[in-house]
């Protein structure tokens, strides 16, 4: 009788490092996704002019689509990645401000100066989202790379 | 979990208060002095239990807390952002009302950075504490 080994570790490590690379790639999708659904969903804050605000504790409503085009997804490293926004008044909306102070609006509503320069209580959008994905990805990536080394390893 | 956040806010309060300072939660009133501490919860979750009807276990709540001065330096800051974090770093107990039982509390994720208001630039300093939490 002949026993022949096969030495499959290589086919498993190259496995594992594309499915990892898409894994990250797609999480990173799925998250600016889940935060631009959340921008999208139903407020409940205060009218103005006929834009409806979100209201403190949900995430922010989209008035002129700035930030919401801004959620970016960059890979920072073989196995990271970030999503980011580089609009300046995101970190208010997320943290919320100390005092309201005054409102530089216009008597349209309009903020004046092109950004928010007042008081605000929390709109956090970035970190309930990456909660609800941190989850629904690591059982994913767990349940994927299950398969894919099984399937490697085989041949 | 809104009635654990309640106790969760009345513990934070009354620890808080050791820090000598006006203590707010989201926001404070535009005459309070500074510097002031203020803690805004950011997100929360709750752990049920599988039984029917489900129990629940405990809640997990994210709070910023942040020391605020009128200043452009986060110098003039850090023995208060020390002794924040001293006080809730790992701190434990329950509510000066006794409803609700602090499990834990650690910081997830350090906070620095300036705040303009009015034209005025005010720093803070702090972090995202998550704190575990459980009705008596």
């Amino acid at each position: 009788m002949t026993i022949h080994q096969k030495n499959r570790i290589g086919n498993v490590a190259t496995a594992v490092r594309r499915t990892n690379d898409e894994l990250i790639d797609s999480g990173l999708s799925e998250l600016v996704d889940i935060i631009r659904k959340s921008m999208k969903m139903p407020k409940s804050g205060r009218m103005y002019g006929a834009h409806r605000a979100s209201a403190p504790g949900q995430p922010p409503a989209i008035w002129t689509g700035q930030l919401y085009a801004s959620i970016s997804k960059q890979r920072t490293g073989p196995t990271s990645g970030a999503v980011y926004t580089g609009v300046e008044h995101a970190r208010y909306l997320e943290y919320g401000t100390h005092k309201r102070g005054k409102l530089r609006r216009s008597k349209t509503g309009q903020f004046l100066g092109g950004h928010i320069d007042a008081g605000m209580r929390p709109r956090p959008f970035m970190r309930p989202a990456a909660r609800k994905m941190r989850l629904k990805w690591k059982v994913m990536s767990q349940e994927r790379l299950a398969v894919v080394i099984h399937r490697a390893a085989r041949g | 979990m809104s009635v654990e956040a309640i106790g969760v806010e009345r513990w934070l309060t009354y620890l808080l208060g050791y820090m000598g300072m006006p203590v707010w939660g989201d926001q404070a009133p535009d005459d309070t002095p500074y510097p002031l501490v203020l803690f805004a919860k950011l997100d929360g979750s709750d752990l049920n239990g599988l039984s029917n009807p489900a129990g629940r276990v405990k809640v997990t709540l994210d709070y910023a807390v942040r020391v605020y001065a009128e200043t452009r330096s986060w110098n003039d800051l850090e023995a208060k952002a020390r002794e924040l974090d001293t006080l809730l770093q790992g701190a434990k107990g329950l509510d000066p009302d006794g409803k609700v039982m602090v499990l834990s509390s650690v910081r997830q994720e350090p906070l620095l950075d300036r705040e303009t208001l009015d034209g005025v630039t005010y720093a803070f300093a702090g972090g995202v504490y998550r704190i575990e939490a459980q009705g008596v």
